[in-house]
């Protein structure tokens, strides 16, 4: 076995205490709520015959232990529950929704880690500069500013005055765009959201490669790398950012469980038919089951994000896959 | 014969380099005379501070900010011409690096690319220097590695620099810097991170690399210890300058300036026990504010008068000896 | 026979090895594999040998850093894992260390005279008025003279050297009986470290003090040891009185330690017979069976494979080594 999938197999061997202590959490959430869980499923305004005969049919009045075994088996399966209010299955609810918000956080992360790693080595080149100072700037900036009130300056600047961009949605509802129409139409709706969510994440990542990359750059072994005659680029892009680039890594895939939070906030803002709007709409109609299967979602989400941070890591660093 | 009509491999003439800190001007090297023949092996020997190493980097212009070289020529002499390295435009330079003179370091651990395989690092400087492609630069790479006697070289060409323990690095460290056949190799303080018997090693490899391929070497070091086995000419650096210059044996045998006297007897040796040992007085000047006059007379068992105030030349003696000492006016 | 002041007897200490949270390797570091040897009162044993091979964790075992996995360290008499809280208070400002990077174990936040003042604080009662002149009196033997005018300033602000003696001044402020310098010199410049060694020296007359001096530089060894003591991968191979061990080395790694340690001497440096060792230095963690010493050994034979040379006591010498434990010198 080569050293990258042992590291594989070991990490998610890892994962897997992980999900389970995720899913028990949840469950003792049901559980807890004040009140019969049936409510806490069914919603308040079911009436007692219909709580009595799906209490038989969620075996609510089975033994805890025989509950907690259905409750994991089923999420295993992929079964996260029934919404009533909107007679759709949890999971299919979020499987609709999914898309969308994976196009905003992709688009986000893309954005922030390519221009951020730009400016942050840019900045790092030429410390307290001017280059250096405006990157700073902006990256303060971007991790200053709430969200919302960025994304409501965005839409009041781009979309509402000077109408260069749409102001909701992720398409055009009226005309019915299709193949390559449809992607443009749908990236017309993207730029400002993915800003957005973008901001924070930008100016934290410039910080940390211009903090990582200063530190590289007193490395000896780049004085080695311009003692073989190498020109200035080739020693800090070949030789710097491959070890820069660590720690930038890492919290890259952190910021995944923080770019779900950001995207609930933006896509609020920006009526994008995402995860987040859906949580915000699940929240206002008190849609137990949808809110507690979205919970379940994002978890393994940021576990998986976890995971590939980690063998994304052991790729990057050698030092790790020998330990 | 008189050294003023013989033309080095590299000759450093009047090298002075500053650094503008905060603190003032430090001046790391100040004068450095320093001449190295084809093949020879020339030890660059003084304590901490004393300017040894940014020579070095003087010479192959990789000398930090706030660090600059100030003036100075520092001939190379390439066969059908010679070249003054402190004016060549970099691009130039950097032709030069890593090809005709190449450095080897103190610490094999940082001083490794910890991301890198060891092939792809000499590889690196093949394919530049020699316009070979990757795969044919590896190979290369490989065969070097047999030369700096590593065993099993192919396997440990694919190896991490953290995988391989000390000794092994070093050797890695010379591998690259013997890949494109330097003219001169320069040694800084190459063994000191390395326990004794692997120093042994090392040094002995040196040596025999320096034979087969017919290099030069600068030995840049405190250890007065080395340089007595590998050397054939010393120059002695004090705060920045040279103080004292000669052939080896003469030097050990028949130290002049008072500088090196002393630190011969301060020096510890295996050989003999001493009991009571010998130190200088005193501390290493700072650099920032040097002493008027000879910068060692504040700790000079002999300092008369004219030392307090007038800088000596490097006076010559018999036998391609030179001092900079008015004791030897 | 006086006794001695460290008797250390079978001194074993491994290090378990573990990988990450569910494995265990069952392996160990060896880092020191059954050590036996005496510290004469007035003496100053050096205990040489490259990385890896057990001298500093030796070191932190007689000095009650690390609990051994097995055998005892005798400090007159009593043995050190064994003691009352009494006698342990008693003794523990009587054995104290001076070791290697006098950066690292100066407080860089204190001035000296904080720093010098807190073993006194630490084991005696005495009023603030007392300690500063006990502080003082410290300086000045250390040669940091007048002493007003260190005391008020902090580390940063002097040389290696001067660092070094503070150090020492720390250890001897107690009026120790016993001194582990653990590399007291190696990162000093050479023309400081004969000032650094000369107080060493200086202090073991004027105070009695005993050393047992750590290191790898068998130059320092010549000039200021008594006696000598070899150690690799763990264990010891050689004992001898200084003079002795250097003249006519027994044991065939301090015959190739010689050998390699420099000589600042062109001439006797280049007309001697060199020894050079080939591979690198075992793993602790799988020793060599036999004698660990085997697998890089110039005389070597096939019993040397299998059969661990015990340390065997040759006149006032020792030496673990099959073949030359013969062999009696003149």
């Amino acid at each position: 076995m080569t050293s990258i999938a042992r590291i594989f197999a070991r990490r998610i061997l890892q994962a897997i205490p992980l999900l389970f202590v995720v899913i028990t959490i949840n469950f003792v959430i049901i559980h807890m709520a004040p009140g019969d869980p049936t409510y806490t499923l069914l919603g308040e305004s079911a009436t007692p015959e219909f709580v009595q005969a799906m209490r038989a049919r969620f075996g609510l009045d089975q033994p805890l232990y025989l509950q907690y075994f259905y409750y994991v088996s089923r999420v295993i399966q992929g079964d996260l529950g029934f919404s009533l209010l909107r007679s759709q299955s949890v999971s299919s609810l979020i499987l609709e929704r999914l898309p969308a918000t994976l196009i905003l956080i992709f688009t986000a992360m893309a954005i922030s880690t390519s221009v951020g790693i730009f400016l942050g080595v840019t900045a790092s080149r030429k410390p307290y500069s001017a280059s250096d100072n405006i990157a700073t700037a902006a990256a303060l900036f971007g991790v200053s500013t709430p969200i919302f009130w960025l994304g409501q300056l965005f839409l009041i600047l781009f979309a509402i005055y000077a109408g260069l961009l749409p102001t909701s949605g992720m398409r055009d509802l009226r005309a019915q765009f299709t193949g390559f129409d449809l992607v443009l139409d749908v990236a017309r709706h993207l730029i400002l959201p993915a800003i957005t969510l973008a901001a924070f994440h930008l100016g934290f990542i410039t910080r940390l490669t211009r903090a990582s990359m200063l530190e590289v750059l007193g490395q000896d072994y780049m004085t080695t790398a311009r003692s073989k005659g190498l020109d200035e680029r080739a020693v800090v892009y070949k030789h710097g950012l491959r070890n820069a680039l660590l720690p930038v890594t890492t919290y890259v895939g952190l910021s995944m469980g923080l770019l779900f939070g950001g995207a609930i906030l933006t896509e609020t803002v920006f009526s994008w038919p995402g995860m987040g709007t859906l949580l915000y709409d699940s929240l206002r109609l008190r849609d137990y089951p949808a809110l507690l299967g979205i919970f379940i979602f994002i978890s393994v989400m940021v576990i998986i994000a976890d995971l590939v941070v980690d063998i994304l890591y052991g790729v990057l660093d050698p030092r790790i896959r020998s330990s | 014969m008189d050294a003023w009509f013989v033309t080095g491999l590299l000759e450093i003439l009047n090298l002075t380099t500053y650094f503008y800190t905060s603190r003032g001007i430090v001046r790391a090297v100040d004068g450095a005379n320093i001449v190295i023949q084809r093949g020879e092996a020339v030890g660059l020997v003084g304590e901490s501070g004393s300017g040894k190493t940014m020579t070095a980097f003087s010479v192959m212009r990789l000398i930090p900010p706030p660090g600059r070289t100030v003036s100075g020529e520092v001939w190379l002499d390439l066969g059908r011409e010679r070249i003054d390295l402190l004016k060549l435009p970099q691009a130039e330079m950097r032709k030069i690096r890593g090809a005709r003179i190449s450095m080897v370091f103190q610490d094999p651990m940082t001083y490794l690319n910890p991301v890198m395989k060891i092939s792809d690092q000499i590889a690196e400087t093949i394919v530049l220097h020699q316009g070979f492609a990757r795969d044919e630069a590896r190979k290369k790479g490989v065969e070097i590695l047999e030369k700096v006697r590593i065993p099993a070289a192919t396997t440990v060409a694919q190896y991490y620099p953290h995988q391989l323990s000390g000794g092994m690095r070093q050797r890695v460290l010379i591998a690259m810097a013997i890949s494109c056949n330097p003219a001169l190799l320069i040694a800084d303080e190459p063994t000191t991170a390395l326990d004794v018997t692997v120093q042994a090693q090392v040094l002995e490899l040196i040596k025999t690399l320096k034979r087969e391929l017919g290099m030069a070497l600068l030995l840049i070091t405190h250890d007065l210890g080395i340089v007595a086995d590998t050397c054939d000419k010393i120059f002695v650096m004090y705060a920045g300058r040279i103080v004292e210059e000669g052939d080896v044996f003469a030097i050990y045998g028949d130290p002049k300036h008072p500088y090196t006297v002393a630190l011969l007897k301060s020096t510890l040796s295996m050989d003999e026990f001493k009991e009571k040992l010998v130190t200088i007085e005193g501390t290493v000047p700072d650099l920032t504010n040097p002493p008027k006059g000879c910068r060692f007379h504040p700790r000079c068992p002999f300092a008369m008068d004219k030392c307090r105030t007038m800088d000596p030349p490097l006076i010559e003696l018999s036998g391609g000896r030179k001092v900079s000492c008015w004791l030897f006016e | 026979m006086e006794e001695p002041l460290v008797k250390v007897t079978n001194l074993k200490k491994y290090f378990d090895i573990r990988k990450g949270l569910f494995q265990r390797k069952g392996e160990f570091v060896r880092a020191v594999d059954d050590v036996s040897f005496e510290i004469s009162y007035g003496e100053n044993l050096a205990l040489v040998g490259e990385s890896g091979c057990g001298k500093t964790t030796t070191a932190r075992l007689i000095l009650r850093l690390l609990k051994p996995t097995s055998g005892t360290v005798y400090y007159s008499g009593k043995d050190l894992f064994n003691l009352t809280d009494e006698e342990m208070r008693r003794i523990r400002p009587k054995i104290q260390l001076v070791s290697q990077n006098p950066h690292a174990s100066l407080n860089p936040r204190k001035n000296i005279m904080q720093i010098l003042s807190k073993p006194f604080k630490l084991h005696t009662d005495m009023k603030r008025r007392e300690i500063q002149d006990n502080v003082l009196d410290l300086l000045e033997m250390v040669g940091l003279s007048p002493p007003e005018l260190f005391a008020d300033r902090h580390p940063h602000e002097f040389s290696g050297g001067q660092r070094q003696r503070i150090s020492i001044a720390r250890a001897i402020a107690l009026k120790p009986s016993f001194i582990v310098a653990d590399e007291p010199v190696s990162a000093l410049d050479v023309s400081v470290r004969a000032q650094v060694l000369n107080l060493l020296k200086d202090l073991q007359a004027k105070l009695g003090i005993t050393y047992l001096f750590i290191t790898h530089d068998l130059a320092v060894v010549r000039s200021v040891s008594t006696r000598v003591a070899v150690m690799y991968l763990g264990k010891l191979v050689e004992i001898a009185e200084v003079s002795k061990l250097f003249k006519e080395p027994l044991h065939p790694y301090t015959e190739a330690l010689l050998s390699a340690t420099p000589i600042p001497n062109p001439e006797r440096s280049r007309s001697r017979q060199r020894i050079i060792l080939g591979g690198d230095v075992p793993s602790p963690i799988n020793p060599p069976s036999g004698c660990p010493f085997h697998t890089r050994c110039p005389i070597a034979v096939e019993k040397c494979k299998s059969i661990e040379p015990p340390l065997t006591k040759i006149d006032d010498r020792y030496v673990a080594c099959l073949l030359r434990a013969r062999k009696t010198s003149f």
